[in-house]
């Protein structure tokens, strides 16, 4: 595994320029493009040109950009940096917002893992009959439904007719271990916490999984066919094995592929999800950049584009790792 | 030649059941195979031959299903087993410890994620000649020296992709033999190898068929391979055994026209030729076969009861059969 | 490096090239001026040349006099300037320079209110260097009469001439058009039946203590901190988020309706009135003779109570002093209203004593109630008000120049007072200085020297303080909140005025004894969430109003009650540039005033909400007469007639209508322009543009026509007059009086 270190070397030294890239775009495409914020951040069209001046000076606007742009960043990353559209230091901001995105993230994962890839496994295993065509059926419905049609369905059966999730606030235990309520809840056997949490996370959660259980129950299903006709199948039939021996190794070359996908599902999920943030009302980072668009918060936007550009490196970092540790094929 | 033997398989047909039709894949084969003997199955691509060896142990995957016939499997002289009969649960016991089988293609057989020994180990646990994977790990170090592994202690702990295509294979001959069957099935094994390796893996073969007193059998297309190593060989076209001879009789005297063909088309390379000899016409669909013999329009010496009657295997000469109406009165 | 790595990486480095050049290339673009419209006509201010107020330059006479303006403007005659004469429903108003002959009229005996006037003409920014809104009118449009009238306006205390004068000035908004007055939003309420007591202010929201519920109103768990909604709980579910927590630097109506609950001003409003100002903070006050000069004597026993540190901090003239001050000093959105009009470093504190001295020396005054006039000791001004509690020191508060309107400022939300000891008590870099700061300044004779404690901008540790944890003096406090999903308020056990809720409701707290607002962009979700009654009130889109009213609460006998509560000071108005061809010839101006589909809007941009505004001033303002103005209706004939007697051939222009991307109204709106306006033969183009962009290019005067909303940062008709209509003539010379007759105006002018 030397290999591996000289392999993570190389891929860590891809990071900054990368991250870079990504900020330069975003700094650029947000603030070069529309024209001068300052006037927009001292108040809109009431702005006394004194605030503007002002503004103007604290945020750099009037130097060139290669120096705005690291003037940014370091402040960003430093946690220095204030938005001048929200008062608020970004990556506090970020961080803040982070529980929400991870509880939404977990339990969505986990509807994917419980429904999506027993799924994929039945219509494999069914393949051709009626319930493989059901599940097939299901899966293309679930990537071809928009989304806040889904969370409008669930929301006027689960709320409206039956008062059974909330719509409103975050639920939070005083106490405080992870700063995650879930997993604070569950550790501490605060079950009062968990419903709450979990009445306000379940549909929301649900909401954001269903397109990718489809789409994780068709990979699982396709997957699966593919290895079960694997040629090593049959020798393991020729050579007498039991089937569940069999089928641990059907799985084992079948979860390769739905494993690394299911990484990448994972970093999706992490980096938010706004339209079903905004429909719930839950404060997280999807809604944390729409509103920053929206706002012209373009700091705030920066922040938020960098957060989400270092977490698609590690999870990609983590992915690539998983996949050569699983398939020995695979080495660096 | 007396023949004690070890499986008999009475009038087998498989049969698939496609989107396309149903394919008669294999339409009443009859054979015996006599204890100690190599015994080959030669034919075109698509003749049956594979099916054939994989129905012995009812190895047959759907779309596919054994439709009817007799399979006797003789452990031992006297004791006789009907492998229609078995339970899974004694199919499997039976796959492995008293037949087994060589693929064609090693890097298929053997499984990518797991090293080779682990699946030796694997293999010989399931026969439970030993008590656990580790155990069956370390054994597995002998077992690929007795195939002639080099350096089996490295090989045994290496990943199938880092082998190559001739070690696989022995690693594939090691697993099949590490329960020490009784009947190896060997379905094309060095067609996929270049051609020193056939030599020395066919000589493994045979060396550890002798040493163990196993029976052989054969499948191959390869004409060559039958000469050197056969005792008795079968040759099928389009699911059925058109001709079955002692190997020296086969090639000095073919009956079927079909076998004539094949072993003429097979170049000299002593000899200059102008042109390459080949069978006109195709191998027939078996949704929906050509009735009467199977081989009547492609044969050059059909005739009218050819392509009425489907001619049986009958012995013509010792131990020579034959399904040709040419040799019936 | 190995091959592939290499081709790579250049093939890496041409995308990147590629994408940095195609996006400078964009921004070029945008950038670079729009030249399609005819260059302006008119450069500079031609104040001089001005026969008529209207800017036409057409050399012949056209008089203003077709059928719909009313024939007040006499013809000018062309010799000299001529003072201009407008007919006021209580009153005639003269105004124009120095030497002016005031043409004869009949007065009908009224009282004639002349403004008499004198050019400085260094100290005038052309308008080509003005910033639109700050420095002159969004349309760039500069009219001296106009400008008189509406800065003597300013300065002039006199509540009847006032009015006469802003109903002058809203009557040339009316005949010159230097907007396109469009509408002036009706105010909708959405609430469930069990709320009592609701009422309106246009920039005071509701305080939540002094609206009540049904005491059987339902219970409903909100499914999070245990809080429920029940008659002790007010609901809001909205959208959106307060900009900031800190007082000084918010400037939007989020952040003042929580701050008008949680703070408190020097004076404020009670309820919907909107005429009468009240002692809150101060509950005495009084001014100079000139009104340069206001002193309000601060109320004892106010207490502002720290709940994230579960302390109090007594409230004297010191906070009040340092609260103003430092709106100033950080110099934040909303600091505009302070540093225009306060000197806050000559501002200081005086003590009781000092300022019973001051008064006894003559000269303050007073004006509250029934009473009008001198004030010689603190005691008799405390009696004037009603008021014989403690008192907390006296705050002096210095102008730059007499502003009326001053006292309305103090009631906004974002003057609330700040305990200067809280800052420092919980600011790093200033703790344990707050004596040495006091003493700095002498204990608030000089504020300046607090500049050493407390910076500028959004940097500024007390901002940062404030926005995360502030501190509540009022009914009130802020108990807990988490960015964009709610906000709770407990109402606040050290409130100085225990008194007033003894009074409503027999306790020392108030009905509602917790206020909460949910936050959900999602109008479905808020929609569902005002049914289920987890909210007494919500944000609903003016398209889903049919939707929820009248819905009824299963099993209850409540519903859901839509109500329209009266006028909003928001309007929304069409700009147009001023300086440029064809909009610089008022009969253009008119003539697309006529050819405004104000009911179609009405109906289907607005459904319904929204009301006709004639002029600069909406209705609820003094000023705002809809009697004397003309009352433009939709009339294409009459368009087409003034735009050929303006002398203009439309198809020579093409004009571009911008509005705020994303703004569904406003795009309605201007499509509807494009059309009609095409139907007369203009060229018209709509286009959508990004606020920032729309900022920058409106700012200067780079654009045709425009749609934009104003909504009033203090009730005074001035926050309207002067960002919208003020040219920015500054004059040397401005002065106002009444007359009786008309002889006497003349001579005023001449002498």
């Amino acid at each position: 595994m030397a290999n591996l270190s000289r392999f993570l070397v190389r891929r860590l030294a891809t990071f900054i320029p990368t991250l870079i890239g990504v900020t330069f775009m975003t700094f650029l495409i947000a603030t070069v493009v529309p024209g001068n914020p300052a006037k927009l951040w001292a108040g809109g069209e009431k702005a006394s040109p004194e605030v503007v001046e002002q503004i103007i000076r604290e945020y750099r606007l009037d130097r060139p950009l290669w120096e705005q742009y690291f003037f940014f960043m370091y402040k960003l990353l430093t946690n220095t940096m204030i938005s001048p559209v929200t008062s608020n230091y970004v990556w506090d901001m970020i961080m803040e917002r982070l529980p929400v995105t991870i509880q939404l993230t977990l339990l969505a994962f986990i509807f994917i893992i419980i429904l999506g890839i027993p799924l994929g496994i039945i219509s494999a295993l069914k393949r051709d009959t009626i319930i493989d065509a059901v599940i097939r059926i299901m899966a293309l419905v679930g990537l071809s439904v928009p989304i806040f049609w889904l969370a409008y369905l669930l929301i006027f059966f689960f709320f409206t007719k039956y008062r059974i999730i909330t719509l409103a606030g975050t639920p939070e235990p005083p106490y405080s271990i992870t700063g995650i309520p879930l997993i604070d809840s569950i550790i501490m056997l605060d079950f009062g916490t968990l419903v709450d949490v979990l009445k306000r996370y379940t549909i929301p959660a649900f909401t954001l999984a269903y397109p990718s259980i489809g789409f994780v129950a068709r990979l699982v299903r396709n997957s699966f066919l593919d290895a079960m006709s694997g040629d090593y199948v049959e020798f393991m039939d020729a050579r007498g094995l039991p089937p569940s021996w069999k089928y641990r190794h059907i799985l084992r070359n079948s979860f390769i592929p739905v494993i690394t996908v299911l990484g990448l599902i994972f970093g999706a999920l992490l980096t938010g999800a706004p339209i079903t943030e905004t429909i719930f009302g839950l404060p997280g980072i999807g809604k944390f950049l729409l509103d920053s668009i929206n706002n012209y918060d373009y700091l705030g936007l920066m922040g938020g584009v960098l957060f989400v550009g270092i977490i698609y490196l590690v999870v990609n970092l983590i992915v690539d790792i998983t996949y050569a540790i699983i398939d020995p094929r695979v080495r660096y | 030649m007396e023949c004690d033997p070890i499986v008999e398989v009475k009038d087998l047909r498989v049969y698939f059941y496609t989107y396309a039709g149903v394919v008669k894949a294999i339409d009443g084969v009859s054979f015996k195979i006599c204890r100690g003997e190599t015994y080959c199955l030669v034919g075109e691509t698509g003749c049956g031959k594979s099916v054939t060896s994989r129905a012995i142990t009812r190895l047959i995957y759907p779309p596919g299903r054994i439709v009817s016939g007799e399979i006797y499997y003789y452990p031992e002289p006297g004791k006789r087993v009907n492998i229609m009969q078995l339970s899974e649960s004694e199919l499997r016991r039976l796959r492995g410890e008293e037949i087994s089988y060589i693929f064609q293609d090693p890097s298929a057989a053997l499984d990518p994620l797991y090293v080779l020994g682990y699946q030796v180990g694997e293999t010989m646990l399931a026969h439970k000649r030993v008590k656990s994977v580790k155990e069956g790990m370390r054994r597995a170090v002998e077992v690929l020296r007795t195939v002639l592994m080099p350096d089996p202690e490295k090989r045994a702990s290496s990943y199938p992709h880092e082998l190559s295509g001739g070690m696989k294979q022995r690693g594939v001959i090691g697993i099949s033999l590490s329960n020490n069957p009784k009947l190896l099935i060997a379905d094309e094994p060095t067609t996929a190898l270049d051609v020193t390796i056939q030599a020395q893996l066919m000589d493994l073969l045979l060396d550890l068929k002798r040493e163990r007193g196993l029976t052989l059998l054969l499948i191959t297309h390869n004409l060559g391979l039958v000469a050197e190593y056969c005792d008795r060989v079968a040759v099928m076209y389009a699911g059925n055994i058109v001709e079955e001879a002692p190997v020296e009789e086969l090639f000095e005297k073919p009956l079927h026209p079909y076998t004539q063909a094949l072993i003429r088309a097979v170049p000299n390379p002593t000899r200059r030729i102008e042109k390459l000899e080949h069978i006109p016409g195709t191998v027939p669909n078996l949704v929906k076969p050509p009735p009467g013999c199977r081989f009547h329009p492609r044969c050059p010496k059909a005739f009218d009861r050819c392509r009425v009657e489907k001619p049986p295997l009958k012995e013509y000469s010792d131990h020579h059969k034959a399904a040709c109406w040419l040799y019936e009165e | 490096m190995a091959l592939e790595n290499r081709r790579l990486l250049v093939g890496a480095a041409i995308v990147i090239i590629v994408l940095i050049a195609a996006v400078f290339f964009l921004a070029a673009r945008e950038e670079a001026p729009v030249e399609e419209t005819t260059t302006p006509a008119e450069t500079g201010t031609p104040v001089e040349e001005e026969t008529t107020p209207e800017k036409t330059e057409t050399p012949t006479e056209t008089e203003e006099e077709t059928e719909t303006t009313p024939a007040e403007e006499t013809t000018p005659e062309m010799e000299g300037p001529e003072a201009l004469v407008i007919e006021t429903s209580q009153a005639f108003v003269v105004v124009g320079p120095e030497g002016a002959s005031v043409p004869d009229f009949d007065n009908k005996g009224k009282p004639i209110i002349a403004v008499k006037f004198s050019v400085d003409e260094e100290n005038t920014k052309p308008l080509e260097e003005s910033v639109a809104f700050v420095d002159t009118s969004p349309s760039f449009y500069r009219n001296e009469y106009a400008d008189a009238l509406i800065l003597a306006g300013r300065k002039i205390a006199d509540p009847f001439v006032r009015e006469q004068i802003y109903e002058a000035v809203y009557k040339l908004s009316n005949q010159e058009l230097p907007l396109w007055w469009l509408g002036q939003y009706k105010v909708v309420f959405v609430y469930w039946s069990w709320v009592e007591g609701l009422y309106y202010h246009p920039t005071l929201d509701i305080r939540f203590d002094l609206i009540t519920e049904d005491s059987d109103a339902p219970v409903v768990d909100l499914g999070f901190g245990g809080y429920q909604n029940g008659p002790n709980t007010w609901v809001d579910v909205t959208f959106g988020w307060p900009s900031t927590f800190d007082p000084a630097a918010n400037y939007e109506t989020f952040g003042w309706h929580i701050w008008h609950n949680i703070g408190q001003t020097l004076v404020t409003f009670w309820k919907d009135d909107t005429k009468n100002l009240i002692p809150e903070l101060a509950v005495a006050w009084a001014s100079n003779e000139d009104s340069t000069e206001w002193y309000f004597v601060i109320r004892g026993g106010v207490v502002a109570y720290d709940n994230w540190n579960d302390k109090t901090y007594e409230i004297s003239a010191l906070d009040i002093l340092f609260t103003i001050w430092r709106i100033n000093r950080l110099g934040l959105d909303p600091s505009w209203m302070i540093t225009e009009f306060v000197d806050v470093n000559n501002s200081m504190v005086l003590s009781e004593e000092e300022f019973d001295q001051l008064l006894s020396g003559g000269g303050i005054y007073a004006s509250y109630g029934d009473f009008s006039g001198e004030v010689k000791s603190l005691q008799e001004l405390l009696q004037v008000f009603g008021y014989d509690g403690e008192t907390a020191g006296v705050v002096k508060i210095k102008l730059y120049y007499p502003y009326a309107p001053i006292l309305s400022i103090f009631a906004d939300p974002f003057t609330s007072v700040i305990p200067m000891k809280y800052v420092f008590d919980n600011v790093e870099e200033l703790q344990g200085k707050y004596e040495e700061a006091l003493e700095a300044s002498d204990y608030g004779k000089n504020p300046a020297a607090w500049e050493a404690y407390i910076g500028t901008g959004e940097n500024d540790p007390s901002h940062i303080l404030l926005h995360q944890k502030p501190i509540a003096t009022g009914p009130y406090y802020i108990k807990e909140y988490k960015e964009q999903s709610y906000i709770v308020l407990e109402y606040n056990p050290y409130y100085w005025n225990k008194a007033l809720w003894q009074e409503m409701f027999g306790e020392d707290k108030p009905q509602h004894e917790r206020a909460i607002f949910l936050i959900n962009d999602d109008a479905v979700a808020r929609i569902e969430t005002l049914k289920s009654g987890q909210a007494d009130t919500g944000a609903i889109p003016l398209d889903r109003l049919e939707d929820v009213s009248g819905y009824q609460m299963p099993g209850t006998d409540y519903t859901i009650i839509v109500e329209e509560k009266g006028l909003s000071p928001t309007i929304v108005f069409i700009v147009p540039n001023a300086l440029k061809e064809p909009f610089n010839n008022v009969l253009v101006r008119q003539a697309l005033m006529y050819a405004i589909p104000f009911d179609q809007i009405q109906t289907s941009v607005y459904a319904g909400y929204i009301e006709r505004l004639y002029g600069v001033l909406p209705a609820g303002f003094p000023g705002h007469n809809d009697d004397i103005v003309v009352k433009y209706t939709f009339d294409l004939n009459k368009a087409r007639q003034l735009i050929s007697e303006s002398g203009i051939n439309p198809s020579d222009y093409t004009i571009k209508i911008w509005y705020n991307k994303g703004n569904t109204q406003r795009e309605k709106i201007a499509n509807m322009l494009k059309t009609i306006w095409g139907n007369l033969g203009f060229n018209v183009v709509v286009e959508p543009l990004e606020w920032p962009t729309l900022l920058d290019r409106t700012e200067k005067g780079d654009f045709d026509v425009w749609i934009v909303g104003w909504a009033p940062d203090y009730i005074d008709p001035d926050n309207y007059a002067g960002p919208l209509m003020y040219g920015g003539t500054k004059f040397k010379v401005l002065e106002t009086q009444q007359f009786d007759s008309v002889d006497s105006v003349k001579d005023f002018f001449k002498g």
